[in-house]
């Protein structure tokens, strides 16, 4: 056995030096907070941790190691299969591991048990920090964002003795915030005019993500929507458009040129909301790249969304926000969240270009499949991964509702249908039952029928599982049925 | 361990053997006192105050009404008799040669405590051969019929001497330190028991803690790596304050308990002794007394 002491400026430090000195399966004995240096007053002093870790190089033959998790202190526990897929399938430099659920949900509630036990608090709030950390690197966070995260909860939570799962959400929104990552206010101003552009590159799905944006404003704001295509090589790119917006009923046009694009925008000066669609810039397209910074330069105000694709890693979107650079790029938007299960890279964008996030995307379901981001809803989506809590996509539609004005008030969700879990009926979200609902038992569904089979009876005042039709979504969704049969033609 | 060397040795061994069974005939009425529990307290490091916590633990027992022998198990350079101001005539190394038996030995020390005094400087008794180790074992047997509970005292170091004695116990207290050095030594200790020994309960008494929560963070810690690499439980008995009556009682050759009970020292050992005493014996149940089994260690 050995046993070492580790200084270190902050806890991911420490944990990489830990991890470079005992390798991976070394566990922590403890960490606690430490000031370096005596300067007068404390004027000097560094901040910083320190964690002391133990290895028993070789346990030994005769000795079976335990079966299955260890009761504490797991925190470098990898294991093998992720570790395979991890140099199978990323073998570039990044930190990728997807993340075992079934074996990391009760690890985790081991840890949670010893930390219940044990006495020190203080050492053992640091010690789940160190776990969370783990975590979250795991989900291809970067170690410095994980780092300084960690930094942030481990100053916020210097008094408090043990640290709720609430707290630790909110605080790391703090700390985010903190870190000059923008929660996404609003969408907007909420009067005026709105020119709002997606670029990116091509296949993250941004005609899908605006004509989703649009029904959105359509339908659940009441907005007068207008569609701009800039019009690239590609035979047919602004007919999808068009034919969106045939049944829509909103106007459309399709620009190349600086002129073209003035004189629509002429034409649809009454609109609330005019939205560009841009098309797909591969990255080595230098040309189009400049044609269009060319043709965005001549709207104003204009608010640009960089969409790209959940899953997409930090080198990669590294490229694709250096080659967009020379557009003023205002929001970050998100698609294909129901592709990945690992939202680190999600995180890392948000905190390297300090942009807010505007939406993110989940599924190919036109316009269901989109809901307004925020850091909280990030934060929600890397716990429940981490926890394994629920499942990622298109399973995770039911969800407890945080609040009910985010619930009712927000567009995407009014669609849907809210159940009571105390008593186990739901309802249409206009009905006066359902804003009795006490947040604590609602819980949000698409469909009816998926409350049906969650065993939710429908409320008799206002009847949910009957007549779809009046419901302003189904009546969207079969307009879109008819878009789609059209556009594909 | 002791490995088997040469036919000539062989040779030697049978004979022992014969004599130690005839020893063994003799003696075997006496028998064990079925609740006599054999504790054995080690610490892999030396240094960390055993044969001091042995004294004072004894001492304490015996003010529970308990009759207590203290086996001195660091053959070759002990010294509980020097801490207790003891100048015994003989010592093991005169059982050892088969010159004396073990009650002609025993010495009483404080509190009407028994000890059975090791000798100090003779060099051959570090690594005793396997018909000594026999010797001293049925020896020893034979005294634990009148006591209630039997302390071994034994060296640092995880030599086959101090390990077949540690082994021979029903009960195993590891005493640490808070230091590094004396950590890794404790582990080192256990795991070596583990593999070799086949013992998987070990108890730990902190020494030289500054406070309670020091010496519980220091169990807490070991107990972490223990979980994680061995296949052992651990059970935190307590802890020693560090407490500077400890050195003056050592000059004074006497028992901190004895001259300063009211020290904080002491009070620890009291409460120590009153947990051990107590508590449900450990290991093997009652009647089917593993200490000295011939084949300890072999």
């Amino acid at each position: 056995m050995q046993i070492k002491r580790f200084e270190a400026r902050d806890m991911g430090e420490a944990l990489r030096m830990i991890k470079d000195e005992f390798g991976p399966q070394a566990v922590i004995l403890s960490a606690r907070d430490m000031t370096r240096g005596k300067g007068m007053l404390g004027l000097l002093r560094n901040p910083g941790v320190e964690v002391t870790a133990a290895i028993d190089a070789c346990p030994g033959a005769g000795c079976s190691k335990k079966e299955g998790p260890p009761a504490e202190n797991w925190i470098f526990q990898e294991d093998p299969v992720s570790d395979r897929a991890r140099t199978a399938d990323f073998p570039a430099g990044r930190p990728a591991r997807p993340l075992n659920l079934r074996q990391r949900a009760p690890m985790r509630r081991a840890v949670q048990r010893g930390v219940a036990r044990t006495h020190v608090a203080r050492n053992d709030r640091l010690i789940r920090f160190l776990n969370l950390y783990e975590e979250l690197v795991g989900q291809g966070v970067e170690e410095a964002v994980a780092s300084a995260l960690m930094e942030g909860l481990r100053r916020r939570s210097a008094s408090a003795g043990r640290v709720g799962e609430e707290a630790v959400k909110s605080r790391l929104k703090e700390t985010l915030e903190e870190m000059g990552v923008a929660d996404a206010v609003g969408s907007g101003s909420p009067g005026g005019r709105r020119v709002l552009a997606l670029v990116g590159p091509a296949g993250v799905g941004k005609t899908t993500t605006l004509i989703k944006i649009a029904i959105t404003e359509i339908f659940q704001k009441g907005k007068k929507v207008g569609l701009i295509a800039l019009n690239d090589q590609r035979i047919g790119a602004g007919a999808e458009i068009e034919a969106y917006a045939h049944i829509l009923n909103v106007p459309a046009g399709s620009a190349s040129r600086p002129e073209e694009l003035e004189e629509i925008l002429e034409r649809l000066v009454d609109k609330d909301l005019i939205l560009i669609d841009t098309p797909g810039m591969s990255l080595g397209n230098r040309q189009g790249m400049d044609d269009l910074r060319r043709l965005l330069n001549c709207v104003d105000p204009l608010e640009i969304h960089l969409v790209t694709a959940a899953g997409t890693r930090g080198k990669d979107f590294q490229e694709i926000w250096k080659r967009f650079g020379s557009i003023p790029v205002a929001r970050l938007l998100f698609t294909k969240i129901d592709e990945t299960v690992e939202y680190g890279s999600v995180l890392n964008a948000l905190v390297h270009t300090r942009l807010p996030v505007s939406y993110f995307t989940t599924g190919q379901e036109i316009p269901e499949d989109i809901e307004e981001g925020s850091l909280e809803r990030l934060i929600d989506m890397l716990w429940a991964t981490r926890t394994g809590r629920s499942e990622v996509g298109k399973e995770c539609r039911v969800e407890v509702a945080r609040d009910w004005d985010e619930t009712l008030g927000q567009g995407y969700q009014t669609r849907g249908y809210v159940a009571n879990k105390s008593s186990e009926l739901f309802h249409r979200p206009s009905c006066k039952w359902a804003k009795k609902i006490d947040k604590k038992n609602m819980v949000v569904f698409r469909t009816s029928a998926e409350a049906l089979a969650n065993h939710f009876r429908p409320c008799r005042a206002c009847r949910p599982a009957h007549g779809e039709a009046e419901n302003g979504a189904s009546f969207a969704s079969e307009r879109m049925q008819e878009a789609r049969e059209m556009a594909a033609y | 361990m002791m490995k088997r060397e040469g036919s000539q040795s062989k040779v030697i061994r049978l004979t022992d053997k014969l004599a130690q069974r005839a020893v063994l005939n003799t003696e075997a009425e006496a028998g064990p006192r079925p609740n006599t529990r054999v504790i054995a307290i080690t610490s892999g490091k030396g240094g960390v105050g055993k044969t001091n916590i042995v004294a004072n633990l004894a001492f304490a027992m015996t003010q529970l009404n308990k009759k207590v022998l203290v086996f001195d198990g660091d053959l070759g350079l002990g010294n509980i008799d020097v801490l207790l101001g003891l100048t015994p005539k003989h010592n093991i190394s005169h059982v050892a040669m088969g010159m004396m038996k073990m009650t002609d030995i025993v010495v009483s020390g404080p509190g009407n405590m028994m000890i059975l005094p090791a000798s100090s400087g003779i060099e051959s008794l570090t690594h005793l051969s396997e018909a000594q180790r026999d010797r001293i074992y049925a020896s020893l047997r034979q005294m634990l019929a009148s006591v209630d509970i039997f302390l071994i005292d034994t060296g640092a170091g995880i030599s086959s001497n101090v390990m077949n004695f540690t082994s021979s116990a029903q009960e195993i207290i590891v005493v640490v330190s808070p230091e590094p050095t004396s950590i890794t030594d404790a582990y080192a200790l256990m795991k070596v028991m583990r593999l070799h020994y086949s013992h998987r309960h070990f108890n730990l008494i902190v020494n030289f803690a500054k406070m309670a929560k020091e010496a519980y963070e220091l169990y807490r810690q070991l107990k972490v790596v223990t979980d994680r690499f061995l296949d052992i439980s651990l059970e935190y008995l307590g802890y020693v304050v560090a407490d500077e009556e400890i050195p003056r009682g050592v000059k004074l050759q006497r028992v901190v308990s004895e001259v300063f009970p009211n020290s904080q020292a002491s009070k620890c050992f009291a409460t120590l002794a009153k947990k051990i005493v107590e508590s449900p014996r450990s290991g093997p149940p009652a009647g089917r007394l593993i200490f000295f089994r011939e084949n300890a260690g072999g």
